[in-house]
């Protein structure tokens, strides 16, 4: 199924037309969805995704954001999913150097563009339930609230602090969980939820009303092109160059030492959940930009003291976010 | 994992024995309880979250009104709630304790609501206040953490004995810690079945050269050595080198194992020693099974050898499996948080889940509580000189404090009258209104007090803060031992 809309704003874009490098690396102008997609029965499909996209370049435009290109225009297979995945389409900074504006009824974040409700009315709901709240919102002027993808939500976590958020911009927060309109692969019954209590991303079944709402509004804007060089991934986004390789079973001190050997460093957490793609399971990942992706832990650098510091993980298995023990053992992608 | 060789083998034999050592205290802590009645011990089982009321209390037919209780011994298994059903064969070693608050960790929360920028996460007031009953630390930018020396120190400080440990912390981490040194100090904590033991022990492994053949050993030396390989040996190398020895080597074990039961005689002198302690401290551990088993093992031979008298044992996280839930339900969010009939999106599917969630922790109580059951001590078992209290930060995965579930075991030498299931009516007035009765049962604090009363700590009338305020600026008293438990 294909949203009229969205064909519409990709028309209006036009093909961005990603070119190949001068030194061969692949440009991918598309953001995740661009590879196969999981098939309604939640099957992975991402197998051929390296070959997928490399077919894709020749044909790629800019889209809206989270959205796929086919056929030269922007679409999704699915309405209830579009605009719900993928990465980000702005840099993924930490709490400090975020700049939200409270604006009356609203806040402004000046990193991202997005304008998020600024207080929550206190009550859980099912995922539907939660969808339909922000569609019918009308506040601070506007009446394009949406529920925040998870990226998007993920711009407003503080995960080093309870309630893990910022309470000056948020006052009063519910420090609970919060739906996301992100849903996984494999999990037709499910979707993303950020726990505002700790700090994590957890996938929670759709159906229980066990989450609370923070709108969003904004544009998502297109997914400029992230570019493979020199066993980089350069995301123009966010700004990061990724390891196209990785390593798997080292400590906490292991992995940064690893980083910095390299002259790089660990990820934020953050940055670190720009790398799941919900469309996918086991691994929650590109394989087409990241080869041989394990669905394991992945060390961040963003800490959590309690008591004995720890640090946050994303399991790519999912793409959800966990505490672990300095010493015990996780996979490294590190960035620069 | 050590290389094992023939020059490790005949090491961990005792024929080696330089590398070899086992602190003295072993040795003399064994013949002198042997002298005297068992000592009191106390143990800590701490799982995460909350229970479901309906499903963990008995079915009583007394008045919710008034303190009543029901006796434990004549029920039958299908009379017993559904959450403590794995625990109906120990029903006469169990005192299972209903409507006690934690009474400071809701005066916390009425503190932090009315200020600004504080954790008032109710997991983490419950973790902070479990086992300290005082404010936490509020620590800006992060999170409530414990504000006191918790209850376990406290206890340790007083009952350990000189050259022993004062108490050990095993198991997992849930999110804080529950026990602390002091104020924002968490205690260390022990995961690894395998280091805990040789903590225990004193075992010390072979450093980087390995020690050369040995001469033939006098007979004294061999003592002396096999009273360090002892407890080194027979649980630690055993287990983990056992499968892969020869026949010969088989052979040699078993005359090792007929050494140590040779110096446990010894310990105890003629007749197979004259106390109880020295009878039931038994180090041949297999650490065979999960954590679980393994902690509950390494408990009971850390009491029945007197190594230390206070554990805290802190489990580890059940998968949905583990209890019979669907995997793509999410443990937090979906079932507990939805538990019970107040919350928004309750259901009695979550309801079940989060009872068998914690059917599954009482069979592993059980679990715990079978193995210090399993040792003879004096003219019971080594349970019997134990308490064991099975406690949780929260009272229901929906993050009630009051209405506590309970459950201590063993009479901590006949200290508790046990096989009783005992009610508190309401006697106080919580000390914060946050949609919950404010009529609530009598607060934890008192219950430690009981607890250390128990060990013998008779001079002490409180523990952690002595008073806090109700709901309506009233002084609710926290001094004084919980009523009717002895």
């Amino acid at each position: 199924m294909r949203s009229l809309a969205l064909f519409f704003f990709g028309a209006l874009l036009g093909c961005g037309g990603a070119v190949a490098e001068p030194d061969g690396a692949v440009v991918d102008a598309a953001p995740f969805d661009a590879g196969p997609l999981v098939d309604a029965a939640g099957g992975d499909a991402a197998g051929d995704a390296a070959g997928d996209a490399a077919s894709d370049v020749g044909e790629a435009c800019s889209c809206p954001a989270f959205e796929r290109c086919e056929d030269a225009t922007c679409a999704c297979d699915d309405d209830a999913l579009c605009g719900t995945r993928g990465r980000a389409g702005f840099p993924l900074v930490p709490p400090a150097a975020r700049a939200l504006v409270a604006d009356g009824e609203v806040v402004r974040d000046e990193v991202t563009g997005l304008v998020w409700q600024r207080t929550t009315d206190g009550t859980p709901r099912t995922f539907e339930a939660a969808r339909a709240y922000c569609a019918a919102l009308t506040l601070g002027g506007r009446t394009d609230w949406r529920l925040p993808a998870r990226v998007e939500l993920v711009t407003i976590l503080d995960a080093e602090r309870t309630p893990s958020l910022d309470v000056d911009a948020f006052p009063a927060p519910i420090a609970d969980y919060h739906w996301t309109a992100s849903r996984p692969a494999g999990a037709p019954d499910a979707a993303f939820a950020i726990y505002f209590g700790q700090g994590e991303t957890v996938v929670a079944a759709a159906d229980v009303a066990g989450a609370h709402v923070r709108c969003v509004a904004g544009e998502r804007g297109p997914v400029p092109a992230s570019r493979v060089a020199e066993g980089l991934v350069h995301d123009e986004a966010t700004g990061l160059a990724w390891d196209r390789e990785h390593a798997e079973g080292l400590t906490f001190a292991e992995a940064e030492t690893r980083c910095q050997a390299r002259g790089a460093r660990l990820p934020s957490l953050y940055e670190l959940h720009d790398l799941v793609d919900e469309a996918r399971q086991a691994p929650a990942a590109d394989t087409a930009r990241f080869p041989d992706f394990p669905a394991a832990p992945f060390w961040s650098t963003t800490p959590r003291d309690f008591g004995e510091i720890l640090a946050w993980v994303v399991s790519f298995d999912r793409g959800e976010s966990a505490l672990l023990e300095l010493g015990r053992e996780a996979a490294v992608r590190c960035v620069r | 994992m050590p290389k094992l060789d023939r020059r490790r083998f005949l090491t961990a034999l005792g024929l080696g024995a330089g590398s070899l050592y086992l602190p003295s205290v072993i040795g003399r802590g064994s013949r002198a309880a042997a002298q005297a009645a068992p000592p009191t011990r106390i143990a800590f089982f701490i799982t995460p979250h909350g229970m479901v009321p309906p499903t963990w209390q008995m079915r009583d037919p007394g008045s919710l009104a008034t303190d009543h209780e029901l006796d434990l011994r004549g029920l039958a298994e299908s009379d017993f709630s559904r959450t403590f059903q794995p625990l109906h064969s120990l029903r006469d070693k169990l005192l299972i304790l209903d409507n006690l608050t934690m009474a400071t960790s809701i005066a916390e929360s009425k503190r932090v609501r009315n200020g600004n920028g504080h954790d008032g996460n109710e997991h983490h007031l419950g973790q902070a206040h479990l086992l300290t009953s005082t404010w936490s630390v509020q620590r800006s930018g992060s999170t409530a953490i414990g504000g006191g020396r918790s209850l376990d120190l406290t206890i340790g400080d007083a009952v350990g004995v000189p050259g022993r440990f004062a108490n050990r912390i095993y198991g997992f981490r849930h999110q804080h810690p529950y026990s602390f040194a002091a104020a924002n100090e968490p205690a260390p904590r022990e995961e690894s079945p395998s280091a805990a033991f040789r903590d225990l022990m004193g075992f010390l492994p072979s450093g980087p050269s390995e020690p050369s053949e040995p001469a033939p050993p006098t007979r004294a030396e061999r003592l002396r050595a096999a009273r360090g390989s002892v407890l080194d040996f027979a649980a630690g190398e055993f287990e983990r080198t056992a499968p892969r020895l020869s026949r010969e080597d088989r052979q040699k074990l078993e005359r090792h194992r007929q050494l140590i039961r040779d110096l446990e005689l010894s310990f105890g002198g003629p007749g197979g020693g004259s106390g109880p302690v020295g009878r039931a401290c038994d180090p041949n551990v297999t650490l065979e099974g999960n954590a679980l088993r393994q902690f509950a093992r390494l408990t009971a031979l850390a009491f029945s050898c007197d190594v230390t008298r206070v554990v805290t044992y802190v489990t580890g996280h059940l998968q949905n499996a583990d209890f019979g839930a669907p995997s793509h339900l999410n443990m937090h969010q979906d079932i507990a948080h939805n538990s019970t009939s107040d919350a928004g999106g309750y259901s009695p599917t979550m309801a079940e889940h989060m009872t068998n969630y914690n059917r599954a922790y009482a069979a592993q109580f059980a679990t715990f509580l079978q193995e210090l059951d399993s040792v003879p001590e004096g003219d019971g078992t080594l349970l019997d000189h134990t308490v064991v209290v099975w406690c949780t930060e929260l009272s229901t995965g929906t993050h009630w404090r009051d209405r506590m579930p309970r459950v201590l075991a063993g009479g901590a030498g006949g200290y508790f009258r046990t096989g009783r299931y005992v009610y508190y009516a309401p006697t106080n007035v919580s000390p914060f209104s946050w949609g919950r009765p404010t009529d609530v049962g009598p607060a934890e604090s008192h219950l430690h007090v009981s607890l250390m009363h128990a060990m013998g700590m008779r001079d002490r009338d409180s523990f952690g803060l002595s008073q806090i305020e109700d709901h309506n600026g009233a002084t609710i008293s926290l001094r004084g031992p919980l009523p009717r438990l002895t």
